[in-house]
C-alpha cells in the first residue's frame, strides 16, 4: 500500500483554510445547544446570537484581509478543494447572503408560531456548504456539497408547514431537486467511467479532479461518453441556476417558500450555481466549447425571454420575483459566455451578483415587512400608495426595483452595463440584442409595480370599494429594519458610483 | 464470468422494473431489495467486496426495514386504488425508449466493441496499488481513501445528515402553545 | 496644475459630505442641518473663487483618472476647466451661497428643513458635477443627479398633491429629453471615438471629423428637456411647486442654466443645422414665453414664464453663434431672476404662502427693502441701460440685427424681431408684476398685515439686488467705450477672471457681437429696444393701475387671457395625447396581456409558461409530471447541442 501518498495527500488538508465554514457550523451547533439549554426558546437570544454571531465573521474575514486579500490560486485538500480571489469573494457574498437571509427570519418568524433555532442552523449550513461548493474542484467534493445545499433548501422550503403553499412547494422542489441530483450523478459517473478507462489514451489518475479532467476531455472533445457525461452534468447545474428548460419549478417553489427563503433561493443559491457552471465550462469542459457556447447561449436567449415575458402579467409579486430572477440568470448566463472568451468578465459577473444581492434583498426585505400574516399571496395591489403609508418601504423598494431593472445611477446599471460590455467584447451580438429587449420588457413590470407603490392609480369608482383586500398595516419598523433597508439601498447607490468597487472586481 | 454479469445485471433491472410498475408497495419494497441484491452480486464481480457487504447490509438490511415499516403505518389499500395516468404512462414509456436509444447510441459511438463498458474501473482512485490486495487490506486501503484525501466530504456528509437529521425534527415535531401561551416542557 | 484639480476635487466633495453629514446626523435637528448646509456652500463660494482667481486665465485646465477600463472600452472621470466653467462655477457658487443663506430666513418653520437641506447639498453637489465634467458619460451621470435632487425638492411638500403631481410631471418630460441626450451621447461615442468635450471638438476643428447633426440635434433633447424649452417646457411652471428658494436656485440660476451650458460645452460639435433650430427655438420662446407670462395671477408662475423667455434669450446667443454671450447673459441673468425670485420669496413669506399678486398690493412701502430690490431686478431684466441685463440681453438682440445687416441670412431677421418682441413683452410683465405687487393698496388682510423679512432674507436680496443685478454687467467692460468709470471696477478683479466673458472664448462672446452690430452702423436698434422697454413700462402701469385686485385683461378680455392661460395648449395636447393616445395603445397593450401573454403563455397557478404549449397542457396530468417532462425535454434539448 502507498502510505506516502495518503500521507501526502493528509498533509494538504490545511483545515486553518476553512475557518469560516467550521465557524458557521460551530455557530450552528452553539444555537442548537443554546436551545436545548434555553427550553423555551429565548426568542431575542436565538436572534441576537444568530445576527451577530455572522456580523462577527464578518469582521473577523475583514480583519483577516489587512495582511492582503487572498491572490493567486491554491489547492487543497489532495486537489478537492481550490481557493483563489473569486472563491473567497464568492465566500463573502454567501455570507452577507446568510445574514441578510437570517435578519429576514427574525422578521419572518416573529409573526409566525413556528421552531425558530432550526432555521437559523439550517441557513448556517447550507451558507457552509454554499461556500464549499464554490472552492470545490473535484466531482465528490462537489456533489456532497450540493447535495447539503439542496437537502437544507428541501426543508427551508417546506419550513412553514402550516401552508399549503409551503409544503407543496417543498415537495415540489423535493422532487425536482432530486431528479436534478439524478442527473448530475449519472453525467459525474459517466465522466469518471470514460476518464479513468485505462483503454483510453491519456487516461488521468484521478478522472474527477477538474484539472486532470480538462486533461483528459482535451485529448477526446468527441468522445460520446463525455458528451453525455457532461450535458448531464451540466442540466443538474442549470436546474440550479434555473435556466430554461430547467426554470419549472421556480415559480410555484419561490411562491410558496417563506420570503426568506425564497430570497436565499434566488440569490445564493442561483448565485452558486452560476459559479459552478462557470468553474465547469473554463475549467474540465473548456476543450468543449465547440458545443457548450452555442448552448448557453441559446439557454441564455430562452431564459432572459422567458423570465421577462412570462413576469410581464403578473400580479403576484413573489412570482414577479421568482420570474424576473430567472431572466437575472439568463443575464449571467450570457456573461458565462463571454467569459469563456473574455477574460475580466468573471469579475463583471461577480459585481452583477452583488448588484442583484442587494437589490433583490431590499426588494425581499420590503415583502417581508409588508407581508406579516399572508405570505403566498401577496398581490401588486397590496402594494398600492404605499409612499403614503410608509415611505420608508417604499423608497428602498424603489431603489431595489429600479436597481433589478437596470436605472443608473444605481448598482444594477453597472452590473448590467459591464455585462453587457463584456458580451460585447466577447462579440455575443445576438445574445446582446436579446438582452436589450429582455432589460427593456423588465422596465415595465418593475416599473408596474413601482407605480403601485408610489405614483397614484387612477382606479374607477366601483373598483375602489371592496374589490382589492387591504393590507394589514405593517408594524412599526424597528431600528434594525432601518439600518437593513437603508443599508441595502446605501449600497446599492454605492455600487452604482463607486467606481473603485467595480475596478476591484474586475480584478478577480 | 459473462454469464454470471448479464445473470446479476439483469437480477438489478428486472426487479427494478417490476417495481416501478408494480401496484402494490410492499411487493415493490421486496422487489427494491432485489434489485439490490443484485448489485451487490455486481460490485461482488468487480472484486469489490467490501461495497457489496455495504449494499446488502445498508440498503437491503437497515434502510428497506425502515421503508416497510412506513408502509406498514400507511394504509396500503388506498396506495393501491392510485392508478398511473396514460398519458404519464406513455411519457414514461418514451422516456425509456430515449434513454435505451441513447444507451446504443453511446454504444455504437464504440463501434458496439462493449469495451467503454468493461473499462470502467473497478476499484477507486485512491493512490494506485502495488500488488493484488486481500479483502482486510482493501477495506484499509478504503479506510486511508475515507480519511486522507475524502476526508473534507466525509465531514460534509456528517453536516448533511444533521441538516436531514434538523429538517425532519422540523418538519414533524408538534409545536405546542398554539395560542402562543408556552407551557414549560410542551415542547418536548 | 496639480494643486488646482485637487482643489476642483475637494470643491465637488464638500457638498457631498455636507449632504452624507445631514442625512446621518441632523434629519431630525432642522438648525443643525442648516448651518452645516450653509457653512458648505460658503466653502463652496470661497473654493470657487480662489480657483478662478488661481487660474491662469487661458487655455483650459484638465485632469482625469481612469474611472471604468473594460478592455479598450474606458469612461473617465475628470475636470475640464475653461472660460465657461470658470463663470459657472462662480455664478453657482456665489448665487448659490446666498440662496442657502436666503433658506435660512425662508424655511424657519418648516418641519423637514433637515430633507431640506440635505437636498440643497446633493444639488449643488451635481451641479458643480455639470460645470466641470470633462466627459459627456460624467456629465450625463451629474444631469441625473441634479434631475434626481430637483425632483426630490420639487417634491419637499409632498404631501399637497399638486407638489407630488408637479415633480412626477418634471420627472416625465426630463425623461423624454434625456432619452434622446443619451443617445446622442452613445452615437457620438460611437463617431468621435470618444466621449471627452475638448477631445471632441479637437477632432472637429483640426476637420479630422466632420460635424454630424443628427448628434447635436439629440444632444440636444437634453438640454431642451433641462432646460424647459419648446417643446418640453411645461413642467418648469409646474415646478414652482417647490419651497422659493429651490425655484430661485434650480429654476431660475442653476439648473435650467445647465442646459445652455451644456451646449456651450460642446458649441465645436455643433453643426449649423443644428444652430439654427437652436436659434428659431430660443426666439420663439423669447415671444411665446413673455405671452404666456402676462396670464398668470400666481407670482411664481409669471416669473418661471421670465425664466424661460430669458433662456430663450441665451439659446438665440447660441444659435447666433456667440457661446461667450449666451454664458454672460446666463450669468447676469442668474444675479437678477435670482433676486426676482428671493423677492417673491419674501414676499410670499411674508404674505403666509399667498402666491396670488392681485391679492397683494401695496407691498413697497411695508418691504421696502424687498421692494427696492425687485424693482431694480426688474428694470435690469428689461435691459434698461447700465444695468446688469442691459449688456448682454440688448447686445444678443442687437447683434442678431448686425448679423442680418451684414449679409448673413434671413434668419437672423425672424431672430431679431422674435427677440425685439420678447423685449417688449418682458417690459410688459414685468412692469405689470411690479405694479400689482408693490403699489396701490394691500388687497388682503395678509398683504396688508406684511412685514419686512428677516435678516437672513434681506442681506441675499441686498447683495444681489441692489448690488448685482445693478452692477454685474460693469465688471465685464474693460477696455470699451462707455466701460465703467474707465474700468475701475474691473481693475478690482484679476483680469482674466472677468474677460472671459467679454472675450468669450475664441473670441465669440460680447466683443464680437459688438463687433457686429457696430459694423451694422445701426445706432436706432439700441434706442428702439430701449423705446420698446419704455413703452412697455408706461403701458401697464397705465393699463392695469397700481395695486389693483383684478387683472384688468381677465375682466375686459377674458377670451384674451384665457388664451394666454392655457399657455398654448401645450399642456392640454399633452394630456390629450397620455388619456388618449397612450392609453388606447395601454389598452391594446392590456388586451394582449390579458389573451396573449396570460392565455397562451402562462396558465393558471402551475405556471407552466410554455412556448411549446398545446403539447405541453397535454402532457399535463397533475403539475410535479409535468416539470418532470420539462427535465426529459431539457435533456434531449442539450444533447441536439452536444451531439452537433
Amino acid at each position: 500500500m502507498n502510505l506516502e501518498a495518503f500521507q501526502k495527500i493528509a498533509a494538504s488538508n490545511l483545515w486553518g483554510n476553512l475557518l469560516p465554514e467550521i465557524y458557521l457550523v460551530a455557530l450552528c451547533l452553539l444555537l442548537l445547544v443554546f436551545e436545548m439549554v434555553f427550553r423555551r426558546q429565548d426568542l431575542l437570544l436565538l436572534f441576537r446570537v444568530a445576527l451577530w454571531g455572522q456580523v462577527l465573521l464578518l469582521v473577523l474575514m475583514g480583519l483577516s484581509y489587512f495582511g492582503g486579500f487572498p491572490s493567486g490560486r491554491e489547492e487543497l485538500f489532495g486537489g478537492l478543494l481550490v481557493q483563489t480571489p473569486l472563491t473567497e469573494t464568492m465566500r463573502l457574498f454567501f455570507l452577507f447572503g446568510s445574514l441578510l437571509v437570517s435578519y429576514l427570519g427574525t422578521r419572518f418568524l416573529r409573526a409566525r408560531n413556528l421552531a425558530r433555532t432550526e432555521f437559523f442552523a439550517i441557513t448556517l449550513l447550507v451558507t457552509a456548504a454554499l461556500m464549499l461548493l464554490v472552492q470545490s474542484n473535484q466531482f465528490v467534493l462537489l456533489f456532497v456539497a450540493l447535495e447539503t445545499v439542496t437537502v437544507g433548501f428541501y426543508v427551508l422550503v417546506a419550513y412553514a408547514r402550516t401552508s399549503g403553499y409551503s409544503l407543496e412547494a417543498g415537495l415540489k422542489y423535493l422532487i425536482m431537486g432530486a431528479l436534478s441530483s439524478g442527473l448530475l450523478l449519472f453525467g459525474i459517473v459517466l465522466l469518471y467511467g470514460v476518464a479513468g478507462s485505462p483503454d483510453l489514451a491519456g487516461a488521468v489518475g484521478d478522472p474527477l479532479h477538474f484539472p486532470s479532467l480538462a486533461q483528459f476531455i482535451a485529448a477526446h472533445p468527441d468522445n460520446t461518453l463525455v458528451l453525455a457525461g457532461s450535458l448531464l452534468v451540466l442540466s443538474g447545474i442549470a436546474f440550479k441556476v434555473g435556466a430554461v428548460p430547467f426554470q419549472i419549478w421556480i415559480p410555484d417553489v419561490y411562491q410558496g417558500a417563506p420570503t426568506p427563503v425564497s430570497a436565499f433561493l434566488a440569490v445564493s443559491s442561483k448565485a452558486a450555481g452560476i459559479i459552478v457552471l462557470l468553474t465547469l465550462v473554463t475549467g474540465p469542459f473548456a476543450a468543449l466549447s465547440g458545443w457548450t457556447i452555442p448552448l448557453i447561449s441559446t439557454v441564455a436567449v430562452l431564459t432572459i425571454l422567458y423570465g421577462n415575458l412570462t413576469a410581464l402579467p403578473q400580479r403576484n409579486v413573489k412570482r414577479i420575483m421568482g420570474l424576473s430572477g430567472i431572466a437575472h440568470a439568463g443575464y449571467l448566463l450570457m456573461g458565462v459566455v463571454a467569459a469563456m472568451t473574455v477574460d475580466w468578465a468573471v469579475g463583471a459577473i461577480v459585481f452583477y451578483l452583488f448588484t442583484y444581492l442587494l437589490a433583490s434583498f431590499g426588494v425581499f426585505g420590503v415583502m417581508a415587512l409588508l407581508s406579516e400574516g399572508q405570505d403566498a399571496d401577496q398581490e401588486l395591489d397590496h402594494y398600492e400608495d404605499l409612499a403614503k403609508r410608509q415611505p420608508l418601504l417604499a423608497a428602498a423598494l424603489t431603489v431595489g426595483l429600479a436597481s433589478l431593472a437596470g436605472i443608473p445611477p444605481l448598482g444594477g446599471f453597472i452590473g448590467k452595463l459591464v455585462l453587457f460590455i463584456a458580451a460585447f467584447q466577447a462579440g455575443l451580438y445576438t445574445l446582446l440584442a436579446f438582452s436589450v429587449v429582455g432589460v427593456v420588457l423588465s422596465i415595465y413590470y418593475y416599473f408596474g409595480w413601482v407605480r403601485e407603490a408610489v405614483f397614484r392609480v387612477w382606479r374607477s369608482a366601483e373598483g375602489a370599494g371592496s374589490a382589492t383586500p387591504a393590507l394589514p398595516e405593517p408594524r412599526s419598523l424597528t431600528g434594525l429594519d432601518r439600518t437593513a433597508l437603508v443599508g441595502l439601498s446605501v449600497l446599492t447607490l454605492i455600487l452604482g458610483v463607486a467606481p473603485f468597487v467595480l475596478t476591484w472586481f474586475l480584478q478577480l | 464470468m459473462d454469464i454470471f454479469f448479464i445473470l446479476f445485471a439483469l437480477l438489478t433491472v428486472v426487479p427494478a422494473f417490476l417495481m416501478v410498475v408494480t401496484p402494490n408497495p410492499v411487493a415493490g419494497a421486496v422487489f427494491l431489495i432485489l434489485s439490490f441484491i443484485g448489485m451487490a452480486c455486481l460490485f461482488v464481480l468487480l472484486e469489490a467486496f467490501f461495497l457489496a457487504v455495504l449494499q446488502i447490509l445498508v440498503y437491503a438490511g437497515a434502510i428497506m426495514v425502515l421503508f416497510l415499516f412506513i408502509i406498514m403505518l400507511l394504509d396500503v389499500r388506498e396506495v393501491e386504488k392510485l392508478r398511473p395516468n396514460t398519458v404519464t404512462a406513455a411519457a414514461a414509456g418514451v422516456s425509456l425508449l430515449l434513454l435505451v436509444l441513447g444507451l446504443i447510441a453511446v454504444l455504437a459511438g464504440d463501434g458496439l466493441s462493449g469495451q467503454l463498458l468493461s473499462a470502467l474501473p473497478a476499484v477507486p482512485d485512491y493512490p494506485a496499488a502495488d500488488e493484488p490486495l486481500g479483502l482486510a487490506q482493501k477495506v484499509k486501503a478504503y479506510g486511508y481513501g475515507l480519511f486522507t484525501k475524502y476526508m473534507l466530504p466525509f465531514q460534509l456528509t456528517g453536516i448533511l445528515l444533521l441538516i436531514a437529521m434538523i429538517g425532519v425534527i422540523v418538519l414533524s415535531k408538534k409545536r405546542a402553545a398554539e395560542e402562543g401561551a408556552e407551557s414549560a416542557g410542551a415542547d418536548s | 496644475m496639480e494643486g488646482l484639480s485637487t482643489l476642483a476635487t475637494v470643491l465637488l466633495l464638500v457638498p457631498l459630505a455636507s449632504a452624507a453629514v445631514i442625512t446621518l446626523f441632523f434629519r431630525r435637528s432642522g438648525k443643525a442641518a442648516e448651518w452645516v448646509s450653509v457653512v458648505a456652500a460658503g466653502i463652496i463660494m470661497v473654493l470657487a473663487f480662489v480657483l478662478i482667481f488661481a487660474w491662469s486665465g487661458s487655455g483650459s485646465l484638465t485632469a482625469s483618472i481612469p474611472w471604468l477600463v473594460l478592455g479598450d472600452f474606458r469612461i473617465e472621470m475628470g475636470f475640464l476647466f475653461n472660460a465657461e466653467a470658470a463663470t459657472m462655477l462662480a455664478v453657482v457658487g456665489f448665487i448659490g451661497f446666498f440662496i442657502h443663506l436666503f433658506s435660512i430666513g425662508y424655511m424657519d418653520d418648516d418641519p423637514a428643513q433637515g430633507r431640506f437641506f440635505a437636498g440643497l447639498s446633493i444639488f449643488m453637489f451635481s451641479m458643480l458635477g455639470i460645470v466641470l465634467a470633462d466627459n459627456l458619460f460624467m456629465l450625463f451621470i451629474f444631469w441625473e443627479l441634479v434631475g434626481f435632487s430637483s425632483y426630490m425638492l420639487i417634491a419637499h411638500y409632498w404631501d399637497k398633491d399638486f407638489a407630488s403631481a408637479a415633480s412626477k410631471k418634471a420627472f416625465v418630460v426630463n425623461r423624454v429629453g434625456d432619452f434622446g441626450f443619451l443617445i446622442g451621447i452613445v452615437w457620438a461615442y460611437h463617431y468621435f471615438g470618444t466621449a471627452n468635450i475638448s477631445e471632441m471638438s479637437a477632432l472637429v476643428a483640426s476637420g479630422e471629423k466632420d460635424v454630424v447633426t443628427g448628434i447635436g440635434l439629440l444632444l440636444m433633447c437634453g438640454f431642451v428637456g433641462k432646460s424647459a424649452q419648446l417643446p418640453l417646457q411645461v413642467w418648469l411652471t409646474d415646478a414652482m411647486a417647490g419651497p422659493t428658494p429651490v425655484s430661485a436656485l434650480i429654476h431660475a440660476a442653476t439648473m435650467v442654466a445647465a442646459g445652455i451650458y451644456f451646449m456651450v460645452r460642446i458649441f465645436g460639435i455643433l453643426s449649423p443645422f443644428t444652430l439654427d433650430w437652436i436659434l428659431w427655438s430660443g426666439a420663439i420662446m423669447t415671444t411665446f414665453a413673455g405671452i404666456c407670462a402676462l396670464g398668470q395671477d400666481d407670482i411664481k408662475k409669471s416669473l418661471a414664464y421670465s425664466t424661460l423667455a430669458h433662456l430663450g434669450y441665451m439659446a438665440t446667443a447660441i444659435g447666433l453663434g456667440f457661446p461667450g454671450l449666451a454664458i454672460m447673459h446666463m450669468a447676469m441673468h442668474a444675479c437678477f431672476k435670482a433676486t426676482l425670485f428671493l423677492c417673491s420669496g419674501s414676499v410670499i413669506h411674508a404674505c403666509h404662502h399667498e402666491q396670488n399678486m392681485f391679492k397683494m398690493g401695496g407691498l413697497l412701502r411695508r418691504m421696502p427693502i424687498t421692494g427696492i430690490a425687485f424693482l431694480i431686478a426688474s428694470l435690469s431684466i428689461s435691459a434698461v441701460p447700465f444695468t446688469a441685463g442691459y449688456y448682454s440681453k440688448d447686445t444678443i438682440i442687437a447683434s442678431a440685427w448686425g448679423l442680418f445687416a451684414n449679409g448673413s441670412g434671413g434668419e437672423y431677421l425672424g431672430a431679431y424681431i422674435l427677440t425685439v418682441l420678447g423685449a417688449l413683452f418682458t417690459a410688459l410683465y414685468m412692469g405689470r408684476m411690479f405694479f400689482v405687487v408693490f403699489l396701490g393698496k394691500p388687497n388682503s388682510e395678509k398683504a396688508a398685515k406684511a412685514r419686512e423679512s428677516s435678516v437672513w432674507m434681506t442681506l441675499p436680496l441686498i447683495v444681489l439686488g441692489w448690488v448685482l443685478s445693478l452692477g454685474a454687467g460693469w465688471f465685464v467692460q474693460p477696455g470699451l467705450d462707455g466701460s465703467w468709470l474707465g474700468g475701475a471696477m474691473t481693475s478690482l478683479l484679476p483680469t482674466h477672471a472677468v474677460e472671459f466673458m467679454v472675450q468669450g472664448f475664441g473670441n465669440d462672446g460680447w466683443k464680437a457681437a459688438h463687433a457686429v452690430y457696430e459694423a451694422s452702423g445701426a445706432g436706432w436698434v439700441e434706442w428702439l429696444n430701449l423705446a420698446c422697454v419704455l413703452a412697455g413700462f408706461a403701458f401697464t402701469f397705465f393699463y392695469y393701475g397700481r395695486g389693483p385686485s383684478a387683472d384688468r385683461l381677465e375682466v375686459n378680455h377674458p377670451a384674451v387671457f384665457q388664451a394666454v392661460e392655457r399657455h398654448g395648449w401645450f399642456d392640454d395636447l399633452y394630456d390629450w395625447y397620455v388619456a388618449k393616445v397612450q392609453q388606447r395603445f395601454a389598452d391594446i397593450l392590456g388586451f394582449l396581456d390579458i389573451f396573449l401573454i396570460a392565455g397562451l403563455l402562462v396558465r393558471g397557478a402551475a405556471g407552466v409558461a410554455g412556448l411549446t404549449g398545446t403539447l405541453l397542457r397535454s402532457l399535463q396530468v397533475g403539475s410535479v409530471h409535468s416539470y418532470v417532462y420539462w427535465f426529459l425535454i431539457g435533456i434531449v434539448f442539450f444533447w441536439i447541442f452536444a451531439a452537433t
